[in-house]
């Protein structure tokens, strides 16, 4: 009895501690990062916003916007902001564990500590960064107020949850082999342009929709885009199966970062 | 509770071409609160893997490491520096990180390490004798069951070295203190329990002079 409510309370302390490093280091990387100035932040703004701006100007010089309804600055926005918590995340975290392994010389530093802090920063300033632009683009009127928030938070959070567990798996794939860290940065952007982040499924023809909605991030990409824009075109996703991908995704993220920890050699 | 350290079959390889390296090998350790362990080594002996075990930095490849105490980082390690960190910075994420309030232990470091207004600028603007004294007095101002010193480099004058060897030696002179050196200088007055480590096997001794005979025939 008395064995187990100590194991119990050691647990919490080292939930404690565990949150105590990660706040720390948080800290440490606004300032790293983002400088005293903080400017680095408004990058998570002004990419999407740049980008659904140039969308919007095509459309509009091709005449779209007299032919369709389609709020195609909304949709872009939304997308490439959402779609940022997967790719922002990823960059960021798979360095996470090389670029600070000066720092594990602390014991109470865990290399988790290192994934999760850089991965709790980016979330924290891509969120901001969309819900700025969101308000913005809002007030000229160029995002409609959200169709169903509880769709929007949950694609939200999804995607963050995919951004960790891919972080998690990256950052320990990195220290196992030097190699991952060359073909990273090409499969972000490939993935980038295939995720779902800036298309439609409907967009899609069938018989190669069929293929894309094996992409997670294409489910949440379509559920954010159904949270914000509502019923304006056809959706297609399945809640459970991004669930499901995270939970099998997160789990091979902690393996893999176990047996990445015991190769881990600090200068 | 009682308080140690406890290696138990811990042994390191490293994957070399055609092979593997080992650094240590099968090394059984229990350090005990209070005790003052000199460990002698060779260059490549396996010194530094050994206290990177010990700190946690790095995990035995089979063998485990059980920890009832505070263990400090190894003394005056400036690899968790950061350039763009001032020198308030550094010591606020140190003691954030051991959850310590930071304000107790400005006065104490800025006395320390002597940096004047250079406190409150990045280290990289920092010479080479500033930022090992601020790696030094940030070990110090962090209170640890137990310190870990790989090699005692003299740093700084005269003078500061006699105020780190008051700080560490004699106000915590009743803490638990692990040196690997190469050279005898410390361990043979200061600590009273003697290794000396070869080629990857720990071996411990009775009194300094056999150690010493020991290692001198490596």
């Amino acid at each position: 009895m008395l064995n187990s409510g100590t194991k119990i309370f050691k647990n919490f302390d080292g939930l404690k501690v565990m949150i105590r490093v990660i706040k720390a280091l948080v800290m440490r990387e606004l300032i790293t990062r983002y400088g005293r100035k903080n400017v680095g932040f408004l990058w998570t703004f002004f990419e999407p916003a740049f980008f659904a701006f140039l969308v919007t100007l095509v459309w509009t010089f091709i005449g779209m916007h007299e032919r369709s309804t389609f709020p195609i600055t909304a949709f872009i926005y939304i997308g490439y902001s959402n779609g940022l918590l997967w790719r922002n995340t990823i960059s960021q975290c798979f360095r996470a564990i090389n670029a600070n392994q000066g720092l594990l010389y602390h014991s109470i530093v865990k290399p988790i500590d290192l994934v999760i802090s850089r991965w709790l920063l980016e979330f924290l300033s891509v969120t901001g960064g969309a819900i700025a632009l969101g308000l913005l683009l809002g007030g000229f009127g160029y995002v409609p107020f959200p169709h169903d928030l509880s769709y929007l938070l949950l694609g939200w959070i999804l995607m963050a949850w995919f951004g960790l567990s891919m972080g998690l798996i990256f950052s320990a794939l990195s220290v196992l082999s030097e190699v991952v860290e060359h073909f990273i940065q090409a499969f972000l952007y490939i993935f980038w342009i295939l995720s779902g982040s800036l298309f439609a499924a409907e967009f899609l023809p069938p018989n190669v929709r069929q293929y894309f909605l094996y992409l997670p991030t294409l489910h949440i990409a379509e559920m954010v885009r159904y949270g914000l824009l509502g019923p304006i075109m056809n959706y297609y996703y399945d809640i459970f199966y991004p669930v499901f991908f995270n939970l099998i995704a997160l789990a091979v993220g902690f393996s893999l970062l176990k047996i990445a920890e015991r190769k881990i050699e600090v200068e | 509770m009682e308080k140690f350290v406890k290696l138990e079959n811990v042994s390191k390889t490293f994957p070399i071409k055609g092979g593997i390296k080992y650094a240590l090998r099968n090394i059984n350790l229990t350090i005990n609160y209070g005790d003052r362990i000199g460990i002698l080594g060779l260059n490549g002996s396996g010194k530094s893997t050994l206290i990177r075990i010990i700190s946690g930095a790095t995990k035995p490849t089979t063998g485990k490491v059980i920890k009832r105490m505070k263990v400090s980082w190894p003394l005056a390690f400036q690899g968790g520096f950061q350039g763009s960190l001032t020198g308030l910075d550094n010591l606020k994420f140190i003691c954030r990180i051991y959850g310590v309030d930071w304000k107790e232990k400005v006065k104490f470091v800025q006395d320390f390490a002597e940096l004047g207004k250079y406190f409150y600028e990045p280290v990289k603007t920092y010479s080479s004798g500033m930022r090992a004294r601020l790696a030094f007095a940030l070990s110090i101002a962090i209170d640890f069951d137990c310190y870990l010193i790989d090699e005692i480099v003299a740093v700084g004058d005269q003078r500061f070295q006699h105020r780190c060897k008051l700080e560490l030696f004699e106000k915590k002179g009743d803490r638990t203190f692990v040196i690997v050196s190469h050279s005898p200088h410390h361990i043979k007055d200061f600590c009273n329990r003697l290794f000396v480590l070869s080629d990857g096997y720990l071996f411990e001794f009775e009194t300094f002079n056999q150690a010493w005979n020991f290692y001198s025939k490596l």
